[in-house]
């Protein structure tokens, strides 16, 4: 059983929009730059995230939460008990509810895991992203990222030119 | 405002590079033509080789070969190819099985061994005769379509062996059944070295008319390209011929004209098609001096003739030299002379028994048979698990004999 030990260190996170997030020091550890700011003695107090508003600062912790290694996780999760492939599978299944979530939650996600260099959550955040793009057409992608081609008919010629020819 | 519509201005460009990385090569150089900023990323941050690997396949009856280097020749790999090479894409290799009419249609990647089996073609409507001269392969083309990334196989119309095709089939990868479009009896192909695919367009030639047909690969619509070289259009009055060809990745029209000692080939090549108004322009003259007949020692008469489709390969022109009795067939490349940029915009050839250009490769082939085409090919791991239940095919000789050997022991 793991239980939240009394001695454990807890770190503060800040977000840009005034709140606080207690969390353990290995749950944010899971973020390499925290990490780094941890080892460097950098964060005595508080941390500020800058960027990352407090709703998506929230999912983050909730990610990290879940991901920590079983030795250090809190909660009902983990159990010594369980088998590792088992945990493998139940995170999974967590993963895939964890990323039902709309459009522009999932890119500030994909930010905030680019930010706090959290392999996990980034490629599971980018894995759904590019199952959008790899299905969709030139078209459906540039609506789907509100942006525009902004090509000149005979740059777009050139590079589906150089598509086939470097492919063909 | 959508709160959505802000978000992706402010992607970081390492963010998107990130995830632009994880997409197998071929997508990513297709995802250039989102916009200008992905083609910066793609090219700058995803390591993506954006410049041509080809290699060169000749593909005869039964057997195909892959030329690595033109330019350093080693002896060519010989693949196991027991069906008819319909074309390539993106390392894929459309094969057609072409002893039997209606042969069914394989795609394969012979670095992965994987091969994806297509549906059969709708049975044709009967004519009179059902003699069979293994051409089948000739009225299908392989494509792939630049904006979407699908792999597209077509079957143009045509009359073949007495049955008759009135319609263009279409069948993309991965879908279970073929599209008929209706063409009309005027669309009807003129089979050998008449179907091309380039862009996303497939071209072929009808017989009774000097016209090209063209079927667009995206929104499936048969268009006639009226507006040809004038040099074919009077092709009738000089007595020249002209098929379709590849050049640069544009279609081209080769157009010979044969006199008592020299053939004349004049290559035009199709631009600005985007803008709706097609422009044609002659890259190429290559002139081939008739070789001496002699009458006592057939074996020594050499032919000359360029190769189909790929006729350029490394701004090299390619050339077959062969004799009536002999297996080997020699393949040649040719730089092409930038003399008169009037007349032509690329270069010029001449071939003659002084000037016969340099060997890449000889290669040994079934004689009399006139069936060897070259294409670009490339050695890719393109998968081809996504659009169906692969199985196994085993290209490389080498491997196939090793497998017997190891059987046997």
């Amino acid at each position: 059983m793991a239980t939240r030990e009394a001695g454990k260190k807890m770190i503060m996170l800040k977000s840009p929009d005034g709140m606080e997030f207690e969390v353990e020091e290995a749950v944010a550890m899971e973020s390499q730059t925290i990490r780094k700011m941890i080892e460097d003695d950098c964060a005595d107090t508080a941390i500020l995230i800058p960027n990352i508003n407090s709703k998506i600062l929230s999912r983050v912790i909730e990610y990290c939460n879940k991901h920590v290694p079983t030795t250090g996780a809190t909660g009902a999760a983990a159990s010594d008990t369980v088998a590792p492939a088992a945990l493998a599978e139940d995170l999974k299944i967590w993963d895939a509810e964890f990323i039902k979530v709309n459009r522009a939650t999932r890119f500030n996600l994909i930010q905030a895991a680019s930010y706090l260099n959290i392999k996990g959550l980034l490629d599971l955040t980018s894995q759904t992203t590019i199952d959008t793009i790899s299905d969709n057409s030139l078209e459906e992608i540039r609506s789907f990222l509100s942006t525009k081609n902004d090509y000149l008919p005979e740059e777009e010629q050139t590079i589906r030119r150089e598509n086939q020819w470097a492919f063909q | 405002m959508d709160p959505q519509r802000i978000v992706y201005r402010d992607f970081p460009a390492d963010v998107l590079a990130n995830i632009l990385m994880r997409l197998p090569p071929n997508t990513r150089r297709r995802l250039r033509l989102v916009c200008r900023h992905w083609r910066d990323i793609v090219g700058t941050r995803t390591a993506t080789n954006l410049r041509s690997r080809a290699k060169i396949l000749v593909a005869a009856t039964g057997t195909a070969y892959v030329i690595d280097n033109l330019s350093a020749p080693v002896k060519p790999r010989e693949l196991w190819a027991f069906m008819s090479v319909v074309g390539t894409c993106n390392g894929l290799i459309c094969l057609c099985d072409d002893q039997k009419l209606g042969g069914p249609i394989t795609v394969a990647n012979p670095v992965t061994s994987e091969a994806l089996r297509i549906p059969p073609l709708p049975p044709p409507r009967p004519g009179a005769d059902m003699c069979f001269d293994r051409s089948w392969h000739a009225a299908y083309s392989f494509a792939y379509l630049p904006t979407s990334g699908l792999y597209k196989i077509v079957h143009v119309p045509c009359h073949l062996n007495g049955s008759v095709y009135d319609m263009v089939h279409v069948i993309t990868l991965g879908e279970a059944s073929w599209r008929g479009v209706p063409a009309g009896s005027g669309a009807r192909c003129s089979l050998g070295d008449n179907v091309v695919s380039v862009d996303g367009v497939t071209y072929w030639t009808t017989p009774e008319t000097d016209k090209v047909m063209s079927f667009d690969l995206e929104d499936e619509r048969i268009t006639p390209i009226m507006l040809l070289p004038s040099v074919v259009l009077s092709s009738s009055k000089n007595g020249g011929s002209w098929h379709l060809a590849e050049v640069h990745g544009r279609l081209a029209i080769v157009f010979s004209n044969f006199s008592p000692s020299m053939e004349t080939t004049e290559v035009w090549v199709m631009q600005g098609r985007t803008a709706g108004k097609i422009r044609w322009s002659r890259w190429y003259i290559i002139q081939m001096r008739t070789p001496r007949h002699r009458p006592r020692e057939p074996s020594r008469t050499k032919m000359r003739r360029l190769t189909w489709p790929l006729l350029v390969h490394d701004e090299q022109i390619l050339t077959w030299e062969w004799s009536l009795y002999e297996r080997d067939r020699v393949l040649y490349r040719h730089t092409p002379i930038d003399e008169d940029t009037r007349m032509v915009k690329h270069g010029m050839v001449d071939i003659s028994d002084r000037n016969r250009g340099i060997v890449v490769a000889n290669i040994s082939m079934v004689p009399h048979r006139n069936d060897r085409r070259t294409f670009a090919y490339v050695e890719t791991k393109e998968p081809l698990s996504a659009y169906g239940p692969v199985h196994r095919l085993v290209f490389w000789r080498e491997n196939i004999l090793r497998r017997i050997l190891l059987k046997g022991c």
